[in-house]
């Protein structure tokens, strides 16, 4: 009986404790960030590492995985021919897409640049492709483009560089270079980021290169290439780490074909994880390719002094 | 503070696990008693065969089933209005449905395997009853045929042989498919050719597509036959005209061949294939590579650019039918002699689990699935053409003349008698060899050395089998 007449104090005090604890700026804190943060570590962290865990055994999907150490890495390099040249198609793509991407993308910028109202619905146009380029409505388009009596086909035969019926898609030495096109085609996000860089280039530059006489070449040389370093940079790891990463384009155009012409790495990797249930060796592959995007973006920033121009430290 | 947030994240992951194994509990609760009454006559299967359990008793039992399936949208609309036609049949009985797509169908079905909760009834794969049937997770339904739960009476060897593994009948084919030649008709009549017979063979073939090439233009094609894409199929019914097989059928990841005699066939295959090619009775490598990628409905036959489109499935007929606006005749794939290599191909099955507490009313079920007439109307055939001869009538009956429906119908009963006995399902490496195989052919109908091709193709192919074994 005594104790009950203790109880309301005690309840006082576990109220008090407790609405401190959920109005502590800690606990609010904690709370917002708790759903992406179990979200990361269940979605991005575990099967991070256990992706790595499998790529050292032999794994189908279904039965437990059994250990195999570095059988998958060493089968890469050693007996696994159409890995290699999977690799090797892949830099070529990588190598060509973005490099022109990149271009294009400066020299549309570079159209919109001083521009009014109809720019900006024109600015919109071009970006479109960036959002449908993955569709497979594009890829069926792009297959009628470029495919027996297409467009692109009809086109060279009015020019007389090709005779009678050519498919660009079907045939092994231009297949890639249709995947290529669309790749550069989706030009629209590089753009928009050129557009914002050139905007941040100050006109005083200009007038200043003009009042001495700079013609357009020059002036394009000697500040606009340098001042929108930066954003060729950014631009630059950001394209080239989707480039090794290049999936869609290449499996909805071509399936990887003909004859292993356009198989890119994720499409390899998607064909040894899902088609032959080799989980275990396409962990492997994704992880070589980890290992070399790394190394590649590593390559980029170490050069980023030797070209790329940032104002806030002096020119250096 | 934390400790509190993971209390509560525990008190949470609890709740939701119970919630889960909520309703495997009370269904195991609920059917205790029935099922230890069904067990006697199905753990004995001589008990069962002598006493000859009568399916309306079976019927009678009140059980709760749960019936798994992956397809489209159509399906489960049709398979629930066809589970609505048995439950009013056999009203204790109550099925319950779970359906998805065949994107993760697989991984459901093994994580529901591994905590024994896989539904009573279960649509089945070529490809997975075996490793299924070997982890004892579905069971004979031989007792079940022998004691008159499971009517198989009217249905031909051919359509339930697919279904058994280690002399054991783990699984009933739902549907039939088999691969055609799909002929234009009106181009034929226009060329003064005869639609062959289903017996016609290889040379007969050469001699249409010789006939067809040489009246080429006068016809508006610019080859005989279109082919599909790069089918694996044909290569395999080479080694079945010998009497071998492509893979091995013992299970394991290896060829059925040794690479001397293997390579012969091969070359012999392809080179011939190379040799159409270049006669203009098949389209040339690079349309084929289209046809692959775009898929039946664009094939050169539907535009009149050829008069056979051979290799495709019979379910596939419609849709190429539909994508031209007219009806193509069906008939056989040539092969060597009149003996027929292709096989019928069972679409899926319909498998009883070992985890179901009614294994006699998922027989009775399986049963009316294949027999029963009403609920093959509401099936519509979608899955196939059904294995029971009296479904199949019935259901041709309703069809309009002339139809593509009926000829596929027609099609399939006329296989059905002349087919080959199917092959043991692929091994895993089938993806892979598979691409490996399309770049052998695919160079060689470019011109490569064959020899080259196949030393590749041979390579690669060992170092693939030694990465799956």
């Amino acid at each position: 009986m005594a104790q009950s007449a203790v109880r309301p104090a005690q309840g006082k005090q576990q109220n008090f404790s407790f609405s401190k604890f959920i109005n502590n700026e800690n606990t609010v804190g904690y709370v917002f960030i708790g759903l992406f943060v179990i979200g990361f570590l269940v979605f991005t962290v575990y099967p991070l590492f256990s992706s790595l865990y499998y790529s050292l055994t032999k794994y189908d999907g279904l039965s437990a995985p059994e250990w195999i150490g570095l059988k998958n890495y060493t089968r890469m390099f050693t007996t696994d021919i159409r890995y290699q040249k999977s690799l090797l198609i892949t830099f070529i793509y990588v190598f060509t897409s973005v490099p022109l991407r990149l271009i294009f993308a400066l020299i549309v910028a570079m159209l919109f640049k001083n521009g009014g109202r109809v720019v900006a619905a024109y600015r919109t146009l071009f970006y479109l492709p960036s959002v449908i380029g993955g569709s497979v409505a594009v890829a069926v388009i792009w297959r009628q483009l470029w495919g027996y009596g297409g467009i692109i086909n009809k086109m060279f035969n009015a020019i007389g560089l090709i005779e009678g019926d050519f498919s660009f898609i079907a045939s092994e030495s231009t297949a890639l270079a249709t995947v290529v096109v669309l790749a550069v085609w989706q030009f629209g996000s590089p753009m928009l980021t050129f557009l914002a860089g050139l905007k941040d280039i100050p006109v005083s530059y200009y007038e200043a290169a003009e009042v001495d006489g700079a013609n357009g070449w020059q002036r394009f040389w000697k500040i606009t290439l340098p001042c929108l370093s930066p954003v060729i940079f950014f631009n630059l790891i950001n394209q080239m780490i989707s480039g090794f990463m290049a999936f869609t384009q290449a499996y909805i155009v071509t399936r990887g074909g003909p004859n292993d012409a356009t198989n890119l790495y994720v499409v390899y990797l998607f064909e040894k994880s899902f088609t032959s249930r080799q989980m275990g060796y396409g962990s492997a592959m994704a992880w070589v390719l980890i290992v070399i995007v790394g190394i590649m973006t590593a390559i980029l920033f170490n050069t980023q002094h030797k070209w790329v121009f940032y104002e806030s430290k002096g020119g250096k | 503070m934390k400790k509190v947030l993971s209390a509560t994240m525990a008190v949470a992951m609890l709740l939701s696990m119970a919630a889960c194994s909520s309703s495997s509990s009370s269904s195991a609760a609920g059917s205790s008693a029935a099922s230890s009454s069904a067990a006697g006559s199905t753990s004995d299967s001589t008990a069962a065969s002598s006493e000859a359990a009568d399916p309306t008793a079976v019927g009678d039992v009140k059980a709760e089933m749960r019936m798994i399936w992956w397809g489209s949208q159509t399906r489960h609309d049709y398979t629930q209005a066809a589970i609505k036609v048995f439950e009013e049949k056999y009203p204790n009985i109550t099925i319950t449905p779970e359906y998805l797509a065949w994107d993760g169908y697989w991984e459901k079905c093994a994580a529901m395997g591994a905590s024994k909760n896989l539904p009573d009834l279960m649509q089945q794969d070529y490809k997975y009853i075996t490793a299924y049937a070997r982890n004892n997770q579905i069971i004979d339904l031989n007792p079940y045929v022998e004691s008159g739960i499971l009517d198989l009476s009217d249905v031909s060897e051919t359509a339930y042989t697919p279904g058994i593994i280690d002399d054991k009948l783990v699984a009933i084919n739902l549907g039939m498919n088999t691969y055609c030649v799909l002929i234009d008709q009106d181009i034929f009549a226009k060329a003064g050719i005869e639609i062959p017979e289903d017996t016609w063979t290889i040379a007969d073939y050469e001699a249409i597509c010789q006939q067809l090439v040489d009246k080429k233009d006068e016809l508006g094609i610019k080859y005989a036959d279109s082919v599909g894409g790069f089918e694996i199929e044909t290569l395999q019914y080479a080694f079945r005209e010998k009497d071998m097989y492509f893979f091995n059928q013992d299970g394991s990841e290896s060829f059925g061949w040794d690479k001397e005699t293997g390579k012969e066939i091969i070359l012999a295959h392809m080179l011939r294939e190379k040799e159409w090619q270049d006669k203009g009775y098949i389209a040339p490598v690079a349309v084929r590579q289209e046809n692959s990628v775009n898929g039946i409905e664009s094939n050169p036959i539907v535009k009149g650019e050829c008069a056979m489109f051979s290799y495709i499935w019979s379910n596939q007929a419609k849709a190429v039918s539909t994508a031209a606006g007219k009806n193509f005749t069906m008939v056989a794939y040539p092969s060597e002699t009149e003996k027929k290599m292709q096989y019928m191909k069972p679409s899926q099955f319909l498998s009883v689990t070992a985890d179901s507490k009614y294994p006699d009313q998922a027989a009775l079920f399986v049963s009316e699935f294949t027999n029963n007439i009403d609920m093959n109307k509401e099936l519509k055939a979608e899955r196939g053409v059904p294995i029971a001869g009296k479904v199949r009538e019935a259901l041709a009956a309703d069809m309009e003349e002339g139809s593509i429906d009926k000829q596929v119908f027609d099609y399939v009963g006329r296989m059905s008698e002349i087919a080959n006995v199917i092959w043991k399902p692929e091994p895993q490496a089938l993806g892979t060899i598979d691409n490996l195989r399309k770049n052998m052919l695919v160079s060689i109908l470019n011109g490569s050395d064959p020899d080259q091709a196949f030393e590749d193709f041979y390579t690669l192919a060992l170092d693939e089998f030694a990465a799956q074994a």
